[in-house]
């Protein structure tokens, strides 16, 4: 617990989508969005190993270990969302190679460091553009209902060829890094926009944080509030009291002791009851537009 | 802004632009979907945008899902009010593709809107009479061959034909936009005038739009207050009130829950009768600008 707090004092985490300006979003934004649209029916989760060209690899122990845990995230999902009722059956799928790419900036203080730049979201966008134009070439003869998927743009590409091969609505795209050291990142990148398909990048391997991405990529908003901040204030007292629990609220903790409360669901799309008391509730999530 | 603001919304445009009053009442009995009874031929057109998606073989499948899911609903509420309607969908085909490239005006529907769709000429009409020019040639009619006066036009000739090869009562025309996971409105286009055929621009693949969009090809009056850009429903709180359930007051809701209102009933034609209080739930002002958008 000790070492995860402080592996979590590096973390951030940022709905990216194009440039320029940024202002406060709304509840509805993060709903019906982009291609993870509701947690519903099939879902095919896609992970792409990423190494760099030189420093650690993954090994076939690293990458069984780490889907042993994905799996052990998404059958938590998948009971919270049977004990709702709720159909969803997670396919999970690995990308048969790694891919020697790196993480933009070639590491991860390096990727931290171009997020901060102006032009950031396209650099990183690019860079998984070129891991993807090289994972679709993969897929291609899994598709099984023509029209083929033609030319466009290389995550999108991917997307759409995997969406056609394995016949699901929702494709949640991951590139896991391995962390380095203590140095850990993730991101969901562009969940807010309809300007670039939206994907995870990660190199964390505890099932509570990959959850917590995977829920954010569906709609889920960020519900960790920095107590000094006064607009956040009436926001953590109405988690405390109604969900104290939630995995958006608790990023950190095993995922045993989680639940998915009122709020992520209704982001989530497992209801459309929207209660009164949501609008209160403040997001951390700021929507970055053109 | 614009692209992350818009929801998959539906769009009701009017024949022109008025700052008249508008009566949802003149969309009944109108245009090639004129009532739903009877047979009714629904041709869907799948288009590769130059800015939307391609198709893959999975979204037409999916898309033709959610149709489906459509007609069967349809049918079934139909069937509440004593009518039974007979759906039968067609998908275009050119050379046995199945879907057709045209590049859309301004790159979305909702761009096209904004910059002022319908204020002169509507590019988007002449898009789609365009699809609709290669579909028309590539079917052969069965029968009567068509008239030579009055003279149709492309739109006009598919339209006959199918309903000649068919003999159907009605037809629905959609065009469908693979936007799985872009954003952007739909909309339907002429179904309160008789001089040009209606049709309906579709984007994404919910049912209970697609459903929206159906009714209002047939005279179905839009109740959802951010589907007008220029006008506004003045007694939209009755319909809210009584009919909180209607497929045109809801249709971001799943399908399941969501029924044909007798408001929508009367208008689409599957009732001749309708009680006299909805009378000024069919009237649609212009919006009145705030002074500050007067003198922009």
């Amino acid at each position: 617990m000790k070492n995860l707090s402080r592996i979590l004092a590096l973390l951030i985490c940022v709905a990216l989508s194009g440039c320029a300006s940024v202002v406060d979003s709304e509840n509805n934004w993060f709903r019906d969005r982009n291609v993870c649209k509701k947690l519903v029916g099939d879902v095919l989760v896609y992970p792409v190993f990423v190494e760099q060209k030189k420093g650690s690899v993954w090994t076939e122990e690293d990458r069984f270990m780490y889907l042993d845990s994905l799996q052990k995230g998404l059958m938590w999902i998948q009971k919270q969302a049977s004990n709702d009722s709720i159909r969803l059956n997670f396919i999970i799928k690995a990308h048969p190679k790694v891919m020697k790419k790196g993480l933009p900036g070639k590491s991860v203080k390096g990727a931290l460091a171009m997020l901060e730049g102006t032009k950031s979201h396209t650099k990183f966008n690019k860079h998984y553009d070129n891991i993807s134009k090289k994972a679709s070439s993969k897929v291609e003869k899994k598709e099984v209902l023509k029209p083929f998927v033609k030319k466009i743009k290389s995550k999108e590409r991917l997307i759409a060829k995997l969406r056609n091969a394995y016949q699901v609505e929702s494709v949640v795209l991951m590139f896991i890094h391995k962390p380095e050291e203590l140095n850990h990142l993730y991101l969901n990148m562009n969940s807010l926009t309809n300007m670039d398909v939206e994907y995870i990048v990660t190199t964390f391997q505890s099932p509570a944080v990959i959850n917590y991405q995977v829920l954010q990529l569906f709609g889920a908003a960020t519900m960790n509030y920095n107590r000094g901040k006064k607009k956040e204030k009436a926001s953590k007292l109405i988690v405390e009291e109604l969900f104290p629990d939630d995995i958006m609220a608790n990023l950190g903790k095993s995922i045993q002791v989680l639940t998915i409360g009122d709020y992520t669901k209704y982001l989530i799309g497992w209801t459309n009851k929207e209660k009164d008391y949501f609008k209160n509730i403040v997001s951390e999530r700021k929507v970055v537009v053109k | 802004m614009k692209y992350i603001i818009y929801s998959t919304l539906l769009f009701f445009i009017f024949s022109c632009k008025s700052s008249k009053d508008i009566d949802a009442r003149w969309a009944r009995d109108n245009n090639v979907a004129a009532k739903l009874e009877g047979k009714i031929i629904v041709y869907t057109i799948f288009v590769d945008s130059k800015k939307t998606l391609p198709w893959s073989g999975f979204d037409i499948k999916s898309t033709k899902d959610s149709l489906n899911k459509v007609f069967n609903w349809v049918k079934h509420e139909s069937k509440k009010y004593g009518k039974d309607v007979d759906i039968v969908p067609i998908y275009g085909t050119l050379n046995s593709k199945q879907t057709i490239k045209k590049k859309l005006p301004h790159g979305s529907l909702s761009a096209a809107f904004s910059e002022g769709e319908y204020s002169k000429v509507s590019k988007l009409g002449k898009w789609a009479n365009g699809i609709a020019k290669k579909y028309e040639k590539s079917i052969k009619i069965s029968g009567e061959p068509l008239p030579k006066k009055p003279k149709l036009d492309s739109f006009q000739k598919l339209v006959t034909k199918l309903k000649q090869n068919h003999k159907a009562d009605n037809v629905v025309v959609f065009f469908m936009l693979n936007n799985y996971y872009i954003s952007d409105v739909s909309a339907t286009f002429n179904n309160m005038t008789d001089s040009e055929v209606e049709f309906a621009i579709n984007s994404g693949k919910s049912s209970s739009l697609f459903a929206a969009q159906f009714l209002s090809l047939f005279g179905a009056q839009n109740l959802n207050k951010e589907a007008y850009s220029s006008h506004e429903v003045e007694k939209l709180a009755l319909a809210q009130e009584d009919f909180p359930q209607d497929i045109m007051l809801n249709y971001e809701s799943d399908l399941n829950n969501l029924n044909i209102g007798r408001h929508t009933a009367y208008l689409v034609g599957l009732t001749e009768e309708i009680n006299s209080k909805y009378a000024d739930l069919f009237k649609m002002s212009p919006i009145k600008k705030k002074k500050s958008e007067k003198f922009k």
